[in-house]
């Protein structure tokens, strides 16, 4: 055989395909009749290719596969459809646990100050307020010589009338009496302000000299409370 | 041309809807492709539920995906190749013991059996392109491009294929 005999198999692979072009078919016959091999090929594989196809067309099995494709299809989607819904499931009963722990107050228990309130010494008032879920400083004005302090938690009880936000506008301030430095000092000592509560984030309003902005709350209430205290001090 | 059909025709129905219309138009030929391949039928419709579920996820995760029937040939090819590699390194022989039964139940017995001998007497290779030609109707180029080859590779393979045919045949007649 010749070393390019490759090419004379493909081309016998051609025409027993009956893929051969006239050239190919032309070049084979030229090359069969001075091989032996390629000359036996050429007589011998219709017959191979003929069992193969009258083998074929003899099949008679019909295998039914489809009910049991589809039933591992549906099996899959079944998994797949528990999985979800089980995953809901657990994300309703947390929220409702959640909330129903909210409502009932039962998660004000865990707080120091429990759901807030108003605190009075001497003549400063405060009212400390809980809001849920995002901290939000805001500022009411309980009595006309009150400063006031919020720190975020829950339940918001605070009157609508007298409730000023605290940003992000400046807001003009209304003309409160500044109390006696002492109060304030005394009122943030009531407070314990050592616990773990939320309340630490106190901030004294309004004090013209403790805001950079009259009547607005910084955003920092720790550190305006830290500042107030300091100025109610000197 | 089998490539060029696209499968699953209707991209908006959901996977499974999709692969049921598959199934039922080709189960039973890509059943009787594996069987020839493997000489077994329980084997054989193992594999082709192999490839209807690898179809149904492969349409699940990527919709717009366009499924060809030379891609089902081909996954089963594959499977077909490896479930026979396996089996010659076990050291086990192509059955047809058991599954003889199968192929005689068809009419010429005789001529299935011999010739379902013949074909496993192939190597995977030539096996392939054999009957994806012969057997499956692809074309050269066409079962080229479903086993990853030059259509001449496919030729050639098909040529020594039926080398061996004829010998094997020759020598049972
Ligand atoms: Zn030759």
């Amino acid at each position: 055989m010749k070393g390019d005999h490759g090419r004379f198999e493909a081309l016998a692979g051609a025409v027993v395909l009956g893929e051969a072009t006239a050239a190919e078919r032309a070049a084979f016959d030229v090359h069969a009749s001075t091989c032996a091999t390629c000359a036996e090929d050429l007589a011998g594989a219709p017959l191979a290719r003929a069992a193969i196809e009258r083998a074929g067309a003899a099949e008679t099995w019909r295998p039914s596969i489809g009910s049991l494709v589809l039933g591992r299809i549906r099996d899959g989607r079944r998994s797949r459809f528990r999985t979800t819904i089980g995953a809901l499931g657990w994300a309703v009963a947390v929220s409702i646990v959640f909330n129903v722990a909210l409502a009932s107050g039962i998660a004000s228990r865990f707080s120091p100050l429990g759901s807030g309130g108003d605190v009075t010494s001497g003549q400063t008032a405060m009212r400390i307020e809980f809001e849920s879920p995002a901290p939000r400083l805001r500022a009411a004005v309980v009595s006309p010589r009150a400063a006031v302090a919020v720190a975020p938690r829950r339940a918001r009880t605070v009157r609508p009338a007298v409730v000023a936000r605290a940003t992000p506008r400046p807001v003009s301030h209304p003309s409160v009496p500044v109390e006696p430095a002492d109060d304030a000092a005394n009122v943030l000592a009531g407070l314990d302000l050592d616990g773990p509560s939320d309340a630490k984030h106190v901030a004294i309003e309004p004090r013209p000299r403790c805001s950079p902005a009259a009547g607005s709350i910084a955003a920092d209430a720790t550190d305006d409370a830290t500042r107030c205290a300091q100025n109610v001090r000197r | 041309m089998h490539d060029a059909y696209v499968l699953g025709l209707d991209r908006t129905l959901d996977a499974d809807v999709r692969v049921e219309r598959l199934v039922t138009e080709y189960e039973t030929k890509l059943a009787r492709y594996v069987r020839r391949f493997v000489s077994d039928g329980d084997f054989a419709l193992d594999i082709v539920q192999d490839v209807f579920f690898a179809a149904y996820r492969m349409l699940r995760s990527d919709p717009a995906r366009e499924l060809t029937a030379g891609w089902l040939y081909k996954t089963a090819t594959n499977h077909a190749i490896s479930y026979l590699r396996k089996k010659k390194r076990r050291g086990e022989t192509v059955p047809l013991g058991d599954d003889a039964g199968a192929f005689r139940t068809d009419e010429s017995s005789a001529m299935q059996l011999d010739l379902q001998r013949a074909l496993g007497a192939l190597g995977e290779e030539q096996l392939a392109c054999v009957l994806l030609t012969t057997y499956a109707g692809y074309s050269s180029a066409e079962a080229a491009t479903i086993l990853g080859t030059s259509a001449d590779a496919v030729r050639q393979r098909v040529c020594r294929a039926m080398r061996t045919l004829r010998t094997s045949l020759g020598e049972r007649a």
